[in-house]
């Protein structure tokens, strides 16, 4: 019973935030325009760099010659990756602006459920995006990657997954505290699309980036990913392994800093609070 | 057997965020207040803006933890059971912002029925009965952000009956409603408590809602309660003492008289202040002699029945409105 309930819960607040979206329906074009753009641009801006489609240097530092594919695969995991936090985050500092964060959590809904049921609604409409980019690369970029290996890569990316929600958990707990949080979750963003190995591979960053990119969730999922896409599961070993170690310490880091930081909220009374 | 039971419940806050190497000062909003609720009781909570009355309904809903004291609401204690508790009572904050203004009100119920786990049986007609009581059944497809201040606070009462809850928190309830508004609300809360037996904790500074409404009323300034009883048991407190108004033209401040009086109202457009307090016949004379010396110019001296508002300025010299 607890379980229907709390799916219920879910599916609520999923239905409630995807509305909401609804309601504001020009940011549905605008986003849509803006991910292609950027991306487009992305694309652009390196192939114009490697003078080719297929770049030695490229096949060299992450085994794949071909950027475009390589940058649109990358996009694929950031944008699915980039939900979460954004779920996570935006769910707490949309309500606040709105008035109603105080109303939903003094209900019995688990905080937990809250937040999914946001990030549920992000993920819908990333499928959404991105069936609407992908066909586009494909016609534009000529984009050559084999769908059934990606579908099989799809655990990895689930198990990336545990360590961005973890992730997200931590993010949306700082926002508690901030006055005005929009420009740290631009900043975040920013930073997250910086080291996530999407568009470029992480090991031309300075060194100091590097260590940074390796240690969040984001370009550790991205480079898996890529390699069960490229060479399947056995030659991707290491990079699971090491994908499972982090995203489970920081679903565990996440969800402790999250409680901390609501108690703490509670205590000192911080926003709604 | 009580609803709710408060010991001794404690809250302080910093001014800033405590970082390290920041001087941290803390603002001590409740400072220690005890009192029960019976079942089935509507209590009151009246007090000036600022005396403590929204940070205790943000403790005694699980939203604030208290530094010090204890609290159990239907036998949960505030600091560990705050699912149970939040599974059996409902709320209505303060302000006009508290509701989903993007969604309809059909929408906003139907939402915080699923957070309030509404088996789903019973959901449709629950959103159905609700909105028929308030009165909103016509406009349940309508987008909140068209409905006025009175309806929007009907809808935030009926979101707060969604789960059926035993004790119900009203934060402020007819907080910038218009007279018709207000009357609805106020009538619709005591039904609550008389055909349904919930159990009504609201917060107001209008003295004269905590008197129609309340069956007990804790008075309470600063973070402390200073009075509690019935409106009735209250009064007594000035009962022998005459209750005075003055209302007068003047440009000078009349806070802190060296009387137990205090402006009660303050009517800019005419410029008439209205004061109200406890003079008794000697010293009447002295007041009026002296507010005249300060250039008030008297339009009226009145002896009134004592009210609330009487008994708030006995115990601390002040106004309501203060």
């Amino acid at each position: 019973m607890e379980v229907i309930n709390e799916l219920r819960a879910l599916y609520g607040v999923a239905v409630k935030s995807w509305r909401i979206f609804l309601s504001y329906k020009i940011w549905f074009i605008s986003d849509v325009m803006l991910g292609f753009f950027f991306v487009g641009q992305a694309l652009l801006i390196g192939i114009g760099l490697t003078g080719e489609r297929n770049s030695p240097a490229l096949q060299r530092l992450t085994g794949y010659s071909d950027y475009v594919t390589f940058a649109v695969l990358g996009f694929m995991v950031l944008g699915f990756g980039l939900t979460f936090l954004s779920g996570f985050v935006w769910s707490v500092v949309d309500e606040l602006y709105a008035g109603t964060l105080e109303y939903s959590f003094a209900a019995p809904i688990r905080r937990l459920t809250f937040f999914m049921g946001n990030v549920l609604t992000r993920i819908f409409l990333s499928l959404i995006y991105m069936s609407i980019y992908v066909p586009l690369f494909v016609v534009i970029f000529e984009v050559r990657f084999n769908f059934l290996n990606f579908i099989k890569a799809l655990p990895v990316l689930f198990v990336g997954t545990a360590g961005m929600i973890g992730m997200g958990m931590a993010a949306a707990g700082i926002v508690l505290y901030l006055k005005d949080p929009g420009p740290f979750i631009t900043i975040l963003e920013m930073l997250v699309f910086a080291l996530s190995g999407a568009m470029y591979p992480i090991s031309i960053l300075p060194r100091g980036l590097q260590i940074m990119a390796k240690i969040l969730p984001y370009a550790p999922t991205s480079e898996a990913v890529r390699k069960v896409v490229a060479y399947g599961y056995e030659k991707a070993s290491g990079e699971i392994s090491y994908l499972i170690f982090l995203s489970l310490l920081y679903a565990l880091l996440g969800y402790l800093s999250y409680k901390w930081s609501e108690k703490r909220a509670r205590t000192i009374g911080l926003k709604s609070y | 057997m009580y609803a709710v039971e408060v010991f001794n419940l404690k809250k302080r806050y910093p001014k800033k965020i405590p970082l390290p190497l920041r001087k941290v000062e803390w603002v001590e909003a409740v400072k220690g207040i005890t009192f029960k609720v019976k079942k089935g009781e509507l209590f009151g909570l009246l007090g000036p803006n600022g005396a403590g009355k929204t940070t205790t309904i943000k403790m005694l809903t699980t939203l604030l933890e208290p530094t010090e004291g204890e609290a159990r609401i239907l036998g949960y204690n505030i600091r560990k059971d705050a699912r149970e508790i939040r599974k059996r009572i409902n709320l209505v904050a303060e302000g006009e912002r508290t509701l989903y203004w993007r969604l309809s009100a059909y929408e906003n119920l139907k939402y915080f029925a699923r957070i309030y786990y509404v088996p789903k049986r019973e959901e449709k007609e629950r959103i159905e009965e609700l909105l028929k009581l308030v009165g909103l059944w016509e406009r349940k497809d309508d987008l909140v952000m068209n409905y006025s201040r009175g309806m929007k606070q009907r809808l935030a009462i009926a979101k707060a009956l969604i789960n059926d809850p035993e004790v119900l928190f009203l934060d402020e309830p007819t907080l910038g409603l218009d007279v018709q508004s207000s009357i609805f609300v106020r009538e619709f809360i005591r039904k609550l408590v008389d055909e349904r037996g919930k159990t009504v904790l609201l917060t107001t500074h209008y003295m004269v809602e905590a008197e129609q409404l309340c069956d007990r009323i804790a008075i309470i300034d600063h973070g402390r309660i200073i009075a509690l009883d019935t409106p009735d048991g209250l009064k007594k407190l000035v009962r022998d003492e005459d209750a005075v108004e003055i209302r007068l033209k003047g440009k000078g401040t009349f806070d802190n008289l060296p009387w137990r009086m205090a402006v009660v109202d303050e009517d800019s457009e005419r410029g008439i202040i209205t004061l109200r307090g406890q003079v008794d016949e000697e010293e009447l004379p002295k007041l009026v002699e002296w507010l005249v010396k300060k250039g008030a110019k008297i339009i009226s001296v009145e002896q009134k029945e004592p009210t609330l508002e009487d008994v708030f300025i006995k115990l601390t010299g002040r106004g309501l409105r203060d």
